[in-house]
């Protein structure tokens, strides 16, 4: 979402009225751990004004030279503090670790911290454009990963992405990397196996699974705990959690969501878009929304099956309601369904005439529709 | 790594609650002139739920409401909420789908939620 630049400001303000600055040896959970964290003191620290950066605003805790060292160590965060309130306002990471002595007054560069108000504005440069490179965790075989554009910059020091996990059709069982990509929608990635320009509107991290045998909840167990490492080790916003597949990968969507949601306590995958897929038909978190996605001229057992998964999607989620609508992608009349529950369209699926199981990998995602579908939806719990 | 308090967050989401006016745009506007030009449908005086914790953040909603009224013809892309008195756009993201709005008909709008995430 792009907000006027008031809101970023109205929460700098709020930070800015802090009245204590300490630099603590790690990130506090409370106002009592900050100061018993604490190893520098600074009272009533001083901020810059608010102003413009490329996607929005910042504002930076001014240096200073007087910080009064309680403690030997080395300082690893910056905490902002209401002492009035015992509250701590704001914490982040200091770029870089500062070592302080007792006896001695602590120097503090200047801080800034940024709010993207407009992420929609954020510049892309080609030289940053990311790479899929091999990711393997625990017993899974190798899958191709790349951070979201721009995720080193600076200004997004503070900011956490979607993760997107794509599975793909069981063409791919032990291949090579061109088979693998050849799987996965064409829209999403360059010749060169880096990321699409599609991604410049949706920056996110991305995992393409390559199992080498047919997806099942065994490999959703490896997919799981592959989606665990990513995000203990990179920002990722838990809420944002999406998978997408084709064929195998279809089934694959829902083996991996019942999976994560049984196996792991904030396993809560956000939304799925489930291209074919003929097995696990069933869909068992209600918090997940799903779009199921069929080709009129695949195989009738499998048109059966998605039509199956969906009318068992709507059972699980009971109390909604259905509305149809007739549009077109690439040229190819469609029937979509849309299932409304919990306020919103949390079920969607789609028909597509005259379209093959080999041909929908590369329709669907022409449909900008299905992507701001996706992106839209969060888990809330 | 870093986080923020729960009034911090809560301070931008209450100055987005300033809004006074919810409207369905043809794309996405960069200010509220801008706004207003592409501006295919409106509803005046919108409600908004008191801010709550969720799993990222905190968050408020727009809640449903019945009458969104079309006020030109074409297809919504982008809702946005305006600050009237202001005259600023105090927010604006993408529509789950395209919606065709005809002037004269009024539509349903299901509940929007508006989070503030926290810092990673």
């Amino acid at each position: 979402m792009s907000v006027f630049p008031t809101v970023a400001d109205e929460m700098f303000n709020v930070i800015a009225n802090g009245d204590g600055l300490l630099l603590c040896s790690a990130a506090p959970s409370s106002y009592a751990e900050a100061l018993s964290l604490s190893l520098v003191v600074k009272p009533d620290p001083e901020f810059s004004p608010i102003t413009d950066y490329e996607i929005g605003r910042t504002m930076s805790i001014l240096h200073f030279f007087d910080g009064i060292v309680s403690g030997g160590g080395v300082c690893t965060y910056v905490v902002i503090i209401d002492s009035v309130a015992e509250e701590v306002l704001f914490y982040q990471s200091l770029k870089d670790p500062l070592t302080v002595v007792v006896g001695q007054l602590a120097y503090l560069p200047e801080q800034p911290l940024y709010f993207g108000t407009d992420q929609t504005a954020e510049t892309f440069l080609e030289a940053d454009r990311p790479s899929f490179t091999g990711l393997t965790v625990g017993a899974s075989s190798e899958g191709q990963f790349s951070a979201p554009w721009n995720y080193d910059k600076e200004w997004n020091d503070a900011r956490s992405y979607p993760l997107v996990v794509l599975i793909p059709g069981s063409g791919t069982l032990g291949s090579n990397l061109a088979t693998l990509f050849s799987n996965i929608p064409s829209q999403f990635w360059t010749g060169t196996y880096d990321q699409s320009d599609q991604w410049q509107e949706y920056p996110c991290f991305i995992y393409i699974s390559h199992p080498d045998t047919y997806y099942d909840d065994t490999i959703a167990g490896h997919d799981a705990g592959t989606i665990e490492y990513i995000k203990q080790n990179y920002r990722v916003d838990p809420t944002q959690i999406h998978v997408l597949g084709y064929s195998m990968g279809g089934s694959g969507t829902h083996y991996l969501a019942n999976h994560y949601a049984d196996n792991y306590g904030n396993g809560k995958i956000a939304a799925l878009s489930r291209l074919v897929g003929y097995l696990e038909l069933s869909l068992d978190d209600p918090g997940v929304s799903c779009w199921y996605h069929i080709g009129l001229n695949d195989d009738p057992t499998y048109i059966a099956a998605v039509q199956q998964a969906y009318a068992n999607f709507k059972t699980a989620r009971p109390g909604g309601y259905e509305t149809t609508e007739n549009t077109t992608v690439s040229g190819k009349p469609t029937l979509v369904k849309s299932y409304v529950y919990d306020g919103a369209v949390n079920g969607r699926y789609t028909e597509y005439t005259s379209t093959s199981h080999g041909d929908i990998v590369n329709i669907v995602y022409d449909d900008p529709d299905v992507l701001r579908w996706i992106f839209s939806k969060r888990c809330t719990g | 790594m870093s986080d923020v308090n729960d009034r911090v967050l809560d301070a931008g989401l209450t100055e987005m609650k300033t809004a006074t006016r919810f409207i369905v745009c043809s794309s996405q506007p960069t200010d509220y002139a801008d706004a207003l030009t592409k501006e295919l449908a409106s509803k005046s005086s919108p409600s908004y739920t008191a801010n709550a914790d969720y799993a990222g953040g905190r968050q408020f909603t727009v809640e449903a409401f019945a009458d969104l009224l079309g006020n030109a013809n074409g297809n919504g892309t982008y809702y946005a909420l305006l600050d009237v008195s202001g005259t600023a756009l105090m927010g604006t993201a993408p529509l789950t789908a395209t919606t065709a709005i005809v002037s004269g008909t009024t539509y349903p709008v299901a509940a929007v939620t508006i989070q503030a995430p926290r810092p990673a």
